[in-house]
């Protein structure tokens, strides 16, 4: 029985405050992982929707979001495709990041605080990949054993977690519309349930589909057969409900405002339409592909234009547009919008203009509830850059889902870690929802940088002292190398409050650059040490 | 020929049980029914000339015409013209138009414009394989070559080369209906596959296991609860495999005996504890090989994925023991060979029994290319490439839209559909590629690609409209409809008799666009 039913019909909503003790509503709203929630939660679908917006190829994260403190080094990595600095679009409140000058309109949503920026998102054994990390991406698994690790996608547990048993008793009262929809050819894992995909897939909305179902005897006498042909006549039939469903909603959906003529433009205005028509629908995937962008990213009489300027610019008008239709139709409350790539790229750039598969890159979310500011600090760029030199990760991107599930989906922490197949920290990035927390991005990245993180001597060569800070809890300090990846674990356990030392000795790593990063709670640092001979 | 008559009368036995016979050769009547569902099994799609001729044949004679040799088909042809790089047109100097490009190593263009050339190349190659399927004969051949190319899975954006995608696949369809065995051990040093695998980079100083382990968990003794192989055993085989490398002139495989592994490689008791101790690469390898078809289960493996490709997905324990048992007993009496064990199968009791009629879900190609050839379509030749290779691209395109790319399985686990429990088939089937299906069906129908009037008139003339729908609902479709579905066919398309050409396609349209009209 799904829990809001039995809910809505044993509890009368006046009874709720005595059966928790006399604590109100507003009081629960912002302790998430309270009694409330968990009685509410998971179970209870609210109507927000979720709207990913995939880069695909790779995005050259050092490009769309340019390190002004670093810019040095920047442009010596990186010099026939660097984005001059007086180009460099600003943002409210920081200065040292800004937008490539393609994505005004970004920039106004940013500075409008309708967007926000999380810098240096990856995971700890980059794939470099495009279809296994786009998987990892999908999954939230990044294990290499085939046989075990996940196969549904993160948001398809979701969805199969709150609409049990999806397809067969569905569309019903509870969930009268598709739950997931992708304006695309094929489903993607991001949606992929246990055994049916969570998703529809649609390019045009308007398409009417001719199959019928009229018949429900089985003449011929073979149990195979017959169950073949149920699953057939059962899914002829959601195929049909849905589509019209969807069909009926564009048509009293409506757009406001203009559109960009380009690709992920139109996806989002039907995304936009469908929302407008009234569609209950959880969330929503868009493609815009051209990011593997190993050569001619940018012209080479300017380099701020060129076929990587047109794709961000493509992206920043797509999102202002539809941010803007929201608006106007009222319907910006309930809509978060995020985008992921399946990696970064290179810091060094490429003697073709482009740059190569690389790891960790910015991630943008948009909408009414994001919180203002950028969270994390830029990328730790060296001045003797090499060619396989990686952004290591701030955040994992799991982390960011799990942020997304908790503060926009409203999921129980507990149940979180279970669809998240592991604790992921979270993250200061959504906030004014009813089940938000309320930490500033500015506040968290000041704390950061309060936190010690020291190693000396650096370069070391076996020995060496880490230094940490930690406010207390569970926290970690892993030391990643050039690519990324990670090589060694100093430290992954519950402290005390306190600054604490790690002595290391006999050191086996190879020589190189490595970096050291700190995760406690929401807090994280990074810093950069070299290994030499 | 009344379709529902014959189910009535013909089960052997009237028990709903799955299983009931084994691998002897069938011995019941030999009609229509029969031979259409052979062939929708075994080709793609069932001719009604073929239909008939199989039918005179008796079944002897029919099984063994499914296995008459097939020449090698020639190389793909440039059908390209010139390519664009960043506003720049280059030519392909290494292969004029028209002429075949399967060996050319793409060396003699422009730098720049190698990769655009390879791409073209490679949505040649797929053409080329559509264009083959269409243009199948009445052989088991291209049915085989897809499974081999799903058995075997190599993505062509992970090759990265046209010819060697191209030589990977002239190997599996000259070995289709051959030795598998044999098969296996080229494959291992194919370089599509050691590209896709990592195996060009597995060394005695890193090795790489990734082919390794595949070839053993999805190749050859699998992963069910008889196949006990351990981890040690992929790290020896890895060792085995180590120094297999690609030469950057010619593209073929060769041997870089310093990269190899010189130890002793010990296996486990799976494999009765054999060792295999250093020599040349290929030696080691025919080693590798013979020791892993030493093992039974390697044979039944085989014959599980033979029977879901052909059969049924399902292989509960009675198939086990009356039908995959014996097949891998015969495997392995006949040295791997697949001729012989598929003509068994496909000639056998169980093959035939009605509970194994109607279950299996079209797979894209039995759906597009089934369907084109039961109409009779007729394509351009091959080698007349400029106007051929556009109608292959559009339905190679189709293929794609259905979830099942060319070159392109998901991953190296080859078509979910034939190895994913719960679903197996069924993942052919969603509510995003039914739309495809459907799409596809009533464009062609609508379209006048199929032509619905000549179709009956295959049947010879009609006494009445309800005899006409009945003959063309029974040919269309495998799973039989009832007397009431029939009369509901009639009654909402050609109450008044005889359909003139619209009625006629819409009946169509509405007969392909049923559930049923997805089973073969």
């Amino acid at each position: 029985m799904n829990r809001r039913k039995f809910l809505s019909r044993t509890v009368p909503a006046t009874v709720m405050p005595a059966l928790l003790n006399g604590f109100s509503f507003s009081a629960f709203g912002s302790q998430p992982g309270s009694a409330l929630h968990h009685l509410l939660g998971p179970d209870v679908p609210n109507d927000h929707i979720l709207v990913l917006i995939q880069l695909h190829g790779g995005n050259d994260g050092l490009n769309t979001v340019i390190p002004l403190d670093v810019y040095g080094n920047y442009y010596t990595a990186r010099a026939n495709v660097a984005i001059p600095q007086d180009r460099v679009l600003r943002l409210d409140g920081t200065d040292k990041t800004g937008l490539h000058p393609a994505m005004t309109k970004l920039q106004t949503l940013f500075n409008t605080g309708k967007a926000n920026i999380v810098q240096s998102v990856g995971y700890d054994k980059q794939n470099f990949s495009h279809f296994r990390s786009t998987d990892i991406w999908m999954t939230g698994d990044d294990s290499n054993n085939r046989s075990t690790r996940e196969k549904r996608g993160w948001l398809g547990r979701y969805l199969e977690d709150v609409y049990p048993g999806y397809p067969y008793e569905y569309p019903n009262s509870d969930m009268p519309d598709p739950l997931a929809i992708q304006i695309s050819d094929m489903p993607t894992v991001t949606v992929q349930g246990d055994v049916f995909s969570m998703g529809l897939s649609i390019t045009d909305p308007m398409n009417v589909y001719s199959f019928v179902n009229p018949f429900n005897d089985y003449p011929l006498n073979s149990e195979d057969a017959n169950r073949e042909l149920q699953y057939l006549r059962i899914i002829t039939d959601k195929t049909k409900v849905y589509s019209d469903i969807i069909r009926a909603a564009y048509s009293k959906g409506t757009n406001q405002g203009t559109y960009d003529d380009t690709s992920l433009a139109k996806q989002l205005a039907i995304v936009a339409r469908l929302i407008s028509g009234g569609l209950k629908t959880r969330v929503y995937t868009v493609t815009l592909g051209g990011f593997d962008t190993h050569k001619k990213q940018v012209n080479a009489g300017d380099t701020s234009t060129g076929g990587h300027a047109d794709l961000l610019k493509s992206l920043s008008a797509g999102i202002s547009s539809f941010q803007g239709d929201l608006e106007k139709q009222s319907l910006d409350d309930r809509v978060l919008g995020m985008t992921f790539s399946e990696f970064g790229r290179r810091i060094k750039s490429n003697a073709s203009m482009g740059t190569d598969h690389g790891a960790a890159a910015p991630l943008i979310l948009f909408g009414k509830h994001v919180k203002k500011g950028v969270l994390g600090t830029s990328p730790d760029i060296p001045a003797d850059v090499q060619v396989v030199d990686n952004i290591p990760f701030q955040y994992d991107f799991r982390s960011i889902y799990a942020t997304v599930l908790e503060r926009w989906f409203c999921v129980d922490k507990t149940k979180i870690s279970q669809l998240m197949l592991k604790d992921y920290q979270s993250l200061p990035i959504i906030s004014g929802t009813p089940c938000g927390l309320d930490d500033d991005i500015d506040e968290v990245n000041e704390q950061a940088d309060k936190m010690i993180l020291k190693f000396w001597p650096n370069p070391y060569q076996q020995v060496a002292t880490l230094q940490f800070s930690t406010p207390g809890g569970k926290t970690v300090v892993q030391q990643l190398n050039a690519l990324g990846q990670l090589v060694r674990i100093h430290a992954q356990e519950t402290y005390p409050a306190g600054t604490f030392n790690i002595d290391i000795y006999e050191d086996q790593l190879p020589t190189g650059m490595y970096f050291i990063r700190l995760q406690t709670g929401n807090l994280q640092k990074v810093i950069r040490v070299i290994k030499a001979k | 020929m009344d379709r529902r008559s014959f189910f009535k009368t013909s089960g052997r036995k009237k028990s709903s049980f799955r299983v009931q016979g084994g691998i002897d050769p069938y011995g019941g009547a030999w009609t229509r029914d029969e031979v259409s569902h052979l062939l929708k099994r075994a080709l793609f799609g069932a001719r009604e000339t073929d239909i008939q001729s199989f039918v005179s044949m008796g079944p002897e004679a029919a099984i063994d015409a499914l296995f008459q040799p097939q020449p090698l088909p020639a190389s793909p042809l440039r059908e390209y013209g010139m390519v664009g790089v960043e506003g720049f047109m280059y030519d392909d100097l290494g292969v004029a138009v028209g002429q075949p490009w399967g060996d050319d190593l793409n060396t003699a263009s422009d730098p720049q414009a190698r990769p655009a050339i390879n791409s073209a190349r490679n949505g040649s190659l797929i053409k080329w394989m559509m264009g083959l399927m269409l243009h199948q004969n009445a052989t088991i051949h291209e049915k085989m070559v897809l499974f081999m190319h799903h058995h075997f899975s190599v993505q062509m954006g992970e090759v990265d080369n046209a010819t060697m995608c191209y030589r990977h696949h002239m190997l599996l369809r000259q070995h289709a209906v051959g030795n598998i065995r044999e098969l296996t051990r080229l494959v291992s040093k194919d370089p599509a596959m050691l590209r896709h695998l990592n195996g060009y980079l597995n060394s005695k100083k890193a090795p790489d296991e990734n082919f390794a382990r595949e070839l053993q968990e999805l190749m050859t003794v699998g992963k069910g609860t008889d196949s006990l192989y351990t981890e040690n055993d992929v790290i020896a085989a890895a060792k085995v495999l180590t120094g297999w490398r690609i030469d950057d002139a010619t593209k073929l495989a060769r041997f870089e005996a310093s990269e190899h592994d010189m130890s002793t490689k010990q296996f486990s008791g799976f494999y009765k504890g054999v060792s295999i101790s250093a020599g040349d690469g290929d030696t080691e390898l025919a080693a590798l090989i013979n020791m892993i078809f030493g093992v039974k289960e390697t044979a039944r493996f085989i014959c599980r994925k033979l029977y879901r490709w052909f059969v049924y997905h399902r292989i509960e324990a009675e198939v086990e023991t009356a039908v995959i048992q014996p097949l891998a007993d015969l495997l392995i009496a006949e040295d791997y060979e697949l001729e012989p064990v598929l003509k068994v199968l496909l000639r056998s009791d169980h093959f035939y029994e009605t509970a194994r009629r109607a279950s299996y879900i079209k797979n894209p190609y039995d759906f597009i290319v089934g369907t084109l050839r039961e109409f009779n379509v007729s394509f351009p030749a091959m080698a007349d490439y400029s106007v051929s290779y556009n109608y292959f691209d559009a339905l190679a395109k189709q293929g794609n839209r259905m979830l099942m790319g060319l070159f392109q399985p998901p991953d190296v686990s080859g078509w979910p559909a034939y190895y994913q429990e719960p679903m197996f088939y069924e993942m052919w089937v969603n509510s995003n590629s039914l739309p495809r299906r459907a799409d596809f069906v009533n464009g062609v129908v609508a379209d006048g690609v199929v032509d619905v009037r000549a179709y009956a008139n295959e049947s010879g003339s009609q006494p009445d409209a309800r005899t006409l729908v009945e003959t063309m609902a029974g040919r269309l479709l495998q799973y039989p409809l009832s007397a009431t579905s029939i009369d509901y066919i009639v009654n909402r398309f050609c109450p008044s008799g005889m359909p003139n050409d619209a009625q006629l396609k819409d009946i169509f349209t509405f007969i392909m666009n049923l559930p049923e009209y997805h089973l073969c």
